[in-house]
């Protein structure tokens, strides 16, 4: 199986997601190979699990006088603050059929790309079910969300690489009910990234050690979207990804 | 009257319970659902003459995998909710 890298770029909230989706339609279809795609947001946002309610876990008036977007993702789970300056994201997009029939055993599959990746920049990391990578001292460092869908699976998470953790709780509606479960003083104690652990390392690095850890025994080439994926992204990205109906849709 | 409780799932996710004036449910969370569309038949399920066979019965189907709650959680908010 020849799998399409597709190495950083930089987008919208609306134009990731809508990304993501275009490419599974396709690869779908059989129109594109199975991929792996790293990007970054710009503006800065948060976006939310689908199951989530929008107003409930994002204080949108403050994320308008910061100029953090926010968008809604088709995969499940919770919110996530994309930093452009300190957030990594990945998606691998591939038919269902190459991973484990079990959610958490595929979860443990990608996610190992993760720790392998995290290894190669001196950071030993583990895989947490349900869906976590959690550092040697229990600090959550990449989280993750799938979905799967006419028989393809979109996995997609997150690599920190700085977290403002003042900024991130500012933006978000954290519940006092996950507080006091998980017993911690401060939302400081629960993330950790990349340059907290090694300030030395540079975007650049970070962004090869997972390239490398991702098409490890894959065959890979170097693409890019087609025309006809960029036109459905942009559709979505508008009709769908930046619209109140998607976006408050629970 | 109470109409929107929570509840952090041990080894789970946190789950969420509304109950909208029109009388149905919404279900709310950083949960999985797949496929996704399984919520909404737990949320109609909530509103059947037997939720408590209903939701058991969509647990139970193999081509579903909830994660991050399960039957008695969500059945137990929809307890505190009556």
């Amino acid at each position: 199986m020849d799998w399409r890298l597709i190495k950083t770029q930089t987008h919208s909230a609306a134009m990731n997601m809508a990304l993501d989706e275009a490419c599974l339609e396709a690869i779908a279809k059989g129109e594109s190979a199975p991929t792996i795609r790293f990007y970054r947001w710009q503006p800065s946002a948060i976006s939310i699990g689908y199951f989530q309610n929008l107003e409930r876990e994002v204080d949108l008036d403050e994320c308008k006088r910061q100029g953090v977007d926010f968008v809604r993702r088709q995969t499940g789970g919770g919110a996530v603050f994309h930093s452009f300056e300190g957030e990594l994201t990945y998606s691998i997009i591939a038919p269902v059929s190459i991973f484990p029939l079990n959610i958490i055993d595929s979860y443990q599959e990608i996610c190992g790309y993760l720790v392998d990746g995290f290894n190669k920049l001196g950071i030993s990391t583990s895989f947490k079910p349900i869906n976590d990578i959690i550092t040697f001292d229990g600090k959550k460092i990449s989280g993750n969300a799938q979905l799967r869908r006419q028989g393809v699976l979109l996995q997609h998470g997150t690599i920190l690489t700085t977290v403002d953790v003042k900024k991130m709780f500012s933006l978000l509606k954290v519940p006092d009910e996950k507080i006091r479960d998980k017993m911690i003083q401060t939302v400081e104690e629960r993330v950790t990234s990349i340059q907290a652990i090694n300030p030395n390392l540079t975007f650049a690095q970070i962004e090869a050690a997972f390239i490398e850890s991702f098409t490890a025994n894959k065959t890979h080439s170097l693409g890019d979207f087609t025309d006809q994926e960029l036109a459905a992204a942009s559709g979505l990205a508008q009709t769908k990804y930046s619209t109140v109906t998607w976006n408050f849709l629970r | 009257m109470n109409t929107f409780v929570q509840y952090k799932v041990p080894d789970g996710k946190l789950l969420q319970l509304e109950k909208l004036t029109t009388g149905q449910y919404k279900i709310t969370g950083d949960f999985f659902c797949h496929p996704e569309n399984i919520i909404e038949s737990l949320e109609s399920a909530l509103t059947g003459t037997n939720p408590e066979q209903e939701i058991t019965n969509i647990f139970a189907k193999p081509e579903n995998q909830i994660i991050g709650f399960d039957t008695e959680s969500l059945l137990n908010l929809y307890n505190q909710l009556q």
